[in-house]
């Protein structure tokens, strides 16, 4: 009777129904109870570095140079860490709120971050430029579609486009320069005779004023994703907020100096962290029936490269958070098939092998929307 | 694929860089697509659009002439004194107690209320004009006209002030419109006459207000002579600061030009005239003969100025002056002299025919080579974004749905990089040296608006496929472009990179 309702409702427009019989909104708003955002962060988070497998003997062989000591590491059990820019994530695996998915990837087994990222959008098995986000077909199946998902950030990612309309919110201020695009401008700049000078000094200057942290390239701390994510709160805590929302963070492409317990990837995890922590806290009893995915397109090469980063590689990392309702199955515990870092088993003898698709996680996120399950 | 294919795809190749130059050195940015159209023969293209450079764009057809709309705003002002200096008056008929009553500063409130209102709509009016503005340099057929237009418009640069010279800025487009895009197709000397005859410029160097001391005004009244339009001619207008013109010279033309002044300023009735438009005031005009530059003038009324004007625009300081201007703004900032000395001669030898001198700049070798750059002054940035990532088609398609960028992003941006159309700091108008444009707190404010705009526009544009149709190609731009971690970076890098601050 009650799926009947829904298709119902589905068929002839939700928010008129309910408007005109308000027993029936019972059956709309058990959905929107139900919270649900995506985290993409784009450039390919190095989950080895993240949630490195301290217990796995091949991994100082491999990547010394970019690994916490052991005795600063947030373990999370005998084989598996969080990185210490992780703290209040690892709060939240305590109060089995986490779940750490690891050797994770999409059927992508490419090294392009925009291929990649198309096929993390889509949910297809090959990048296809034309076809709809997940998450845009996936609000088509809730009620009041078009109430039901929201871009929170500068632009609509592929993910949320589609055919089913989707709000937006965009700061009003302008987003700060990531570090990593910087770095990239600043070698175009090098170039050019009479303005490199002039961005190294732009730089400095700004350096001098204080607001932005130019020491030794490790990169200018910003707050982009925290402004993001209390913003997500704002809308998802609303009564009649939306029941999707979508945030990004990028500058995980850490070619170069990506750093070990502090550097350029431990700030990037910092801010996930502290973001992640405001979406919680901004949520209040709202948390109890959201969940949180957060994935990236694909991870980076187990060894270090030769400018003491990582290339582009194959598996890496998701997690999954959320409250007691949030449709987790095994909170406080990380789910991997573990393949093991010998280079026999590695993916084309250099990435972390994925053992298991990403697309289960999408799925489980439909369904917890949909049903409420996991 | 038979040989005469390979053959047709190696001339295109050729004409590449020609095809980059014309579109974004001499146009205002290409559009994706526009080099195909330019490349097969960019001297051509350019030179075609010389033949409708005094066309008006369609999207000025609801403008309404200067003369209109400086009735009306010349009228509104007038009114609105009127009812200030009545609410004033009211204000103080009723206060009893100015200690305790609020009366006077309601009366103050209102005053301030209404002159508030006033100013308000002038900036709008302004604001709808710099919009059109924008709109027809985002989607122009012809953009080597259209920056020939605005070459000339800051050449004779004026600027919204305040008190009288508010109503400018109601008055900017139009005049660019009728004294500057409409004798693009004649002679400097004619272009001279038009735009120190029009209302904006005279109103803007003060010349509307300049009294002969020997005039009947001028002795009737205490007011007398107001050099700016006489000197600024001289200086910035003709022969340039170092063109050999004394102060006696400088004199003699503000003379020779009192009576210069705009119809329905002022209530009094020798001012009537037709409202908004040029009008001559013999009562005001400077009595008998001038001497200028070694040239006598002897007193027919308007016709002494028109002939001064005449002769200082073939004067030789005059097409050097003009001759340095163009080749500063067409190949670089210190442009080759012996490109100046040839647009000087064209100059001369035609007698200032514009469209020869226009004709002269795409025949300039020194134009075409890519190291001969100029760095783009942030309106010429914001134009060639606008042009490259097709804007105004993106805000078209945007209109009914929730958009990215708000229709006037362009306009504020204008503002946050202090170079709104019509403000120039000096009659100079605005500078054309990357010395003023490129200082280091400037190019992070590019860098940091141009990426903030990638990041709202990045998944709907790719980059890689986007370079090539706005930029040559160069090594590091396109690894970095193919490296990019997200295609919002990417499209970050090539609106932020060092090769789109520059035309070349």
């Amino acid at each position: 009777m009650h799926t009947n309702r829904r298709h119902f409702l589905q068929g002839v427009g939700a928010s008129l129904l309910v408007s005109v019989l308000p027993g029936l909104s019972l059956a709309a708003s058990a959905v929107s109870n139900r919270r649900f955002v995506l985290v993409i962060l784009r450039g390919a988070m190095d989950g080895l570095a993240a949630v490195p497998p301290y217990g796995d003997r091949e991994l100082p062989t491999l990547r010394k140079p970019l690994l916490v000591p052991d005795e600063n590491l947030l373990k999370l059990d005998s084989f598996f860490a969080l990185h210490p820019a992780l703290p209040q994530l690892h709060q939240c695996f305590q109060r089995k709120e986490l779940e750490v998915f690891h050797a994770i990837a999409t059927p992508y087994r490419e090294r392009s971050h925009f291929d990649a990222q198309n096929v993390l959008e889509t949910g297809l098995d090959h990048p296809d430029p034309g076809a709809e986000g997940w998450l845009n077909r996936c609000a088509g199946k809730l009620p009041d579609a078009a109430h039901a998902a929201m871009a929170i950030g500068q632009s609509m990612p592929k993910v949320l486009q589609g055919s089913n309309s989707v709000g937006s919110w965009t700061p009003d201020a302008l987003p700060e320069l990531e570090d990593s695009t910087l770095q990239r401008l600043r070698r175009l700049y090098a170039e050019d005779a009479f303005l490199g000078s002039r961005l190294e000094q732009g730089l400095q200057a700004q350096a001098i004023a204080g607001d932005k942290d130019m020491s030794a390239g490790s990169g200018r701390r910003n707050n982009n994703f925290v402004v993001l994510a209390q913003a997500a709160a704002r809308f998802l805590a609303q009564d009649n907020g939306p029941g999707i929302a979508v945030l990004e963070a990028s500058g995980w492409d850490t070619h170069a100096n990506q750093g070990a317990t502090q550097g350029q990837l431990a700030q990037r995890l910092a801010e996930l962290d502290n973001g992640l922590a405001e979406l919680r806290s901004g949520l209040g009893a709202w948390w109890g029936t959201t969940q949180v995915l957060v994935v990236t397109e694909f991870g980076r090469t187990v060894a270090m490269n030769g400018t003491n980063g990582t290339d582009h590689g194959t598996a890496s990392v998701a997690f999954r958070l959320g409250g007691s309702k949030g449709g987790l199955q095994q909170g406080g515990s990380v789910i991997a098939k573990w393949p093991g870092l010998l280079s026999s088993n590695l993916q084309d003898g250099r990435d972390l092998r994925p053992t298991r698709d990403l697309r289960e996680l999408f799925a489980g996120a439909e369904n917890f929307l949909l049903k409420g399950g996991a | 694929m038979g040989n005469w294919y390979r053959s047709i795809e190696v001339a295109v190749i050729q004409d590449q860089q020609a095809g980059y130059t014309a579109g974004n050195k001499f146009g205002l940015g290409l559009q994706p697509g526009e080099l195909q159209q330019v490349g097969r023969d960019p001297r051509g293209w350019l030179q075609q659009q010389l033949t409708q450079i005094t066309r008006v764009p369609a999207a000025y057809k609801e403008l309404e002439a200067s003369g209109v709309l400086l009735k009306r705003a010349t009228e509104d002002l007038r009114e609105t004194r009127k009812a200030v200096q009545a609410a004033k008056k009211a204000g103080g008929a009723e206060v009893v107690q100015p200690e305790k009553s609020g009366a006077d500063s309601d009366t103050g409130n209102d005053a301030r209320k209404l002159l508030a209102g006033n100013e308000r709509s002038s900036q709008q009016e302004l604001r709808q004009q710099l919009s059109l503005r924008m709109q027809v340099a985002l989607t122009t057929q012809t953009p080597f006209a259209e920056r020939l237009v605005r070459f000339w418009s800051n050449h004779f640069s004026i600027a919204a002030g305040g008190g009288a010279k508010k109503v400018l800025g109601e008055i900017a487009v139009p005049y660019e419109n009728e004294a500057i895009r409409a004798h693009l197709g004649g002679r400097f000397a004619e272009l001279l006459v038009a735009v120190e005859q029009h209302p904006a410029m005279l109103i803007y160097l003060d010349n509307a207000s300049s009294i002969g001391p020997a005039s009947m005004a001028g002795q009737r009244r205490q007011r007398g002579l107001n050099e700016n339009l006489g000197r600024e001619i001289l200086e910035l207008h003709s022969l340039g600061v170092n063109g050999g013109y004394s102060q006696q010279d400088v004199t003699s033309l503000a003379k020779i030009i009192t009576g210069w002044t705009v119809g329905g300023l002022t209530d009094q009735r020798a001012l009537r005239g037709e409202p908004g438009r040029f009008l001559f005031v013999p009562l005001m005009h400077e009595p008998g003969t001038q001497h200028l530059l070694g040239n006598t003038y002897r007193d027919d009324d308007v016709k002494q100025g028109v002939r001064a004007l005449h002769d200082l625009a073939t004067h030789p300081a005059t097409a050097r002056h003009i001759a340095f201007k163009l080749a500063r703004h067409f190949i670089a900032d210190q442009p080759p002299p012996a490109a100046v000395d040839e647009l000087s001669a064209v100059f001369s030898k035609t007698g200032g025919d514009l469209p020869s001198v226009h004709a002269a700049l795409i025949k300039l070798e020194a134009a075409w080579q890519p190291e001969q750059r100029k760095l783009k002054t942030p309106e010429e940035l914001l134009i060639s974004l606008g042009r490259g990532l097709d804007i105004a088609k993106l805000m078209e398609a945007n209109q009914n749905r929730n958009s990215r960028i708000k229709n006037n992003f362009l306009l504020q941006a204008l503002q946050t990089f202090a170079q709104v159309p019509f403000t120039a700091p000096s009659p100079a108008g605005w500078p054309d040296v990357a010395d003023y444009w490129g200082g280091a707190d400037a190019l992070m404010k590019r860098i940091e608006w141009s990426t903030a705009l990638a990041q709202r526009l990045g998944n709907q544009i790719d980059a890689q496929k986007l370079y090539p149709q706005l930029l040559p190609e160069q090594a590091t731009l396109k690894q970095e472009l193919a490296r990019a971690e997200s295609p919002m970076q990417a499209l970050a890098l090539l609106v932020a990179s060092p090769q789109f601050q520059w035309r070349s």
